[in-house]
């Protein structure tokens, strides 16, 4: 059996490691056949990607001048400037 | 020099990482040929019918060229040339064939299932050119009387016949092609499993006569 | 400068999705529980040799100090509480396993913004809203994550794929389609 015949629950349990590139060859074949066949689990993939994307871009959130000022200090002080 | 096939989203994307190729004679590289990690993933004749998407380009391989039970993965490749043949007509031509394939898988199981006039019936539907409004009918038609017969996979496999026709103009032709393979590994009798995927192929090398093969 | 320049926007992220409402830093200030787990990295990252890796160690004292602060928000309790992809058509029909409906899954159309992410992130028990921020926000790998969150790290392909599934899914009440049945 070249690819096995695999519904779309079984495939949701493939998704999170095909995001991580981890599913095993036969694994990832299953999952990326099944997208072609499947338009529904082709957007829960790219909503996965897109969301997934979104932790790191929303986290945007730029340190305060007062707060590098105090850090800077405290490194000064104790001796872990070198760590900037 | 062996040739190799690849189907990509319209635009020359990649179908997963959404990689958007080069044109015909640039290189794309990547370090290491590992299956479904890196590696450029490519199609010999017999895998077409597993990948199928909207453009289909002839690719050049260097490297190592690493055989899985579906495709070829090697670590570099290029574009050669589009199969223009390879279009939204040939597709829809594609999508009938795979549909007449699922009436036929149909027929026979309602015939094994002693369903002689159901069977005629989706045969008559689908000798004309193509009707799919009556195709559907004849199915419906069928599924009720295997229903009622209590011939599951006769049902199924008209259901699958419906369903085929109902995919032809809002799914992939991928998902067309996919219900007829589904519908012949129904069947109550001993199938090849892949004999399907391999007409299928074999429909596409000749119809869309490929270069080198 | 380049470590904090770097790694502060994903710290003052954790803070945020991992506090309850009464602990999160606002926008832009820093907050005394973020400036309390900066002056901990430091101190550990600068007084070793080898300082290992800074970002876990940051987002590990940010953990700490939220919780030495009993400001931690558990979140909607356990496990059972994430939502799992659905309606998928029952045993018995020849589609078995495939969704009920070929429009259960709603497309993302627009950039997602900080305060739908947030809202989604807070409706996950906290063990898998961390993991999430560790390793999709953060980018830690699996054995760094490990050290931080309940589990080894065998454990953690089920539970991240438990907290990304039920993200996108908790993403859909923020975005609009979240009336499925």
């Amino acid at each position: 059996m070249k690819v096995a015949d695999v519904s779309c629950q079984t495939v949701g349990g493939l998704l999170s490691r095909w995001y991580d590139g981890t599913l095993a060859e036969v694994e990832a074949d299953v999952y990326e056949q099944h997208m072609l066949v499947c338009p529904p689990c082709q957007r829960q993939n790219d909503k996965l990607r897109v969301a997934l994307a979104a932790i790191p871009a929303v986290a945007d959130v730029r340190p305060g001048a007062e707060l590098v000022t105090e850090l800077l200090r405290y490194a000064r002080e104790h001796g872990s400037a070198g760590v900037w | 020099m062996t040739a190799y096939w690849k189907f990509l989203r319209s635009g020359r994307v990649s179908p997963f990482a959404r990689y958007p190729w080069p044109g015909p004679g640039h290189w794309v590289e990547v370090p290491a040929a590992v299956p479904c990690r890196q590696g450029i993933h490519a199609c010999r004749p017999a895998d077409l019918p597993y990948w199928l998407l909207d453009e289909l380009w002839q690719v050049e391989l260097a490297g190592e060229v690493v055989s899985t039970p579906t495709k070829v993965v090697a670590p570099r490749a290029r574009l050669l040339a589009r199969v223009d043949a390879w279009n939204a007509d040939m597709a829809r031509e594609f999508g009938w064939e795979c549909v007449v394939r699922t009436a036929q898988h149909a027929a026979a199981e309602l015939a094994d299932a002693g369903l002689a006039a159901p069977a005629a019936d989706l045969a008559q539907a689908m000798a004309g050119p193509p009707a799919p409004g009556e195709v559907t009918a004849a199915g419906i038609r069928a599924i009720q009387a295997a229903e009622a017969a209590g011939a599951q996979a006769a049902g199924w496999l008209s259901g699958y016949l419906v369903d085929a026709v109902g995919a032809l103009p809002t799914e992939p032709v991928a998902a067309v092609a996919y219900i007829a393979v589904r519908a012949a590994r129904h069947r109550s009798v001993p199938t090849d499993p892949e004999a399907e995927r391999r007409w299928q192929a074999g429909w596409l090398v000749r119809r869309l006569d490929l270069p080198g093969v | 400068m380049a470590w904090i320049e770097r790694d502060h926007p994903v710290a003052e992220f954790l803070l945020t999705v991992a506090a309850g409402d009464a602990g999160t830093a606002d926008a832009g200030a820093p907050g005394e529980l973020l400036a309390r787990a900066w002056r901990a990295a430091l101190a550990e990252v600068g007084g070793a040799p080898d300082p290992g890796r800074p970002r876990a160690i940051l987002l590990r004292e940010v953990l700490y100090a939220l919780d030495d602060a009993g400001r931690l928000d558990t979140g909607p309790g356990d496990d059972t509480a994430v939502p799992v992809p659905g309606p998928y058509l029952p045993a018995g029909d020849r589609w078995e396993g495939w969704w009920v409906d070929d429009d259960a899954v709603t497309p993302i159309t627009a950039a997602l913004r900080r305060a739908q992410v947030v809202a989604a992130l807070r409706r996950l028990p906290l063990g898998l809203r961390v993991l999430l921020v560790l390793r999709d926000g953060a980018g830690l790998l699996p054995e760094d994550a490990a050290e931080l969150v309940a589990g080894s790290e065998d454990q953690q392909d089920a539970l991240i794929a438990s907290a990304r599934v039920g993200f996108i899914w908790l993403i859909d009440e923020q975005i609009g389609g979240g009336d499925r049945p």
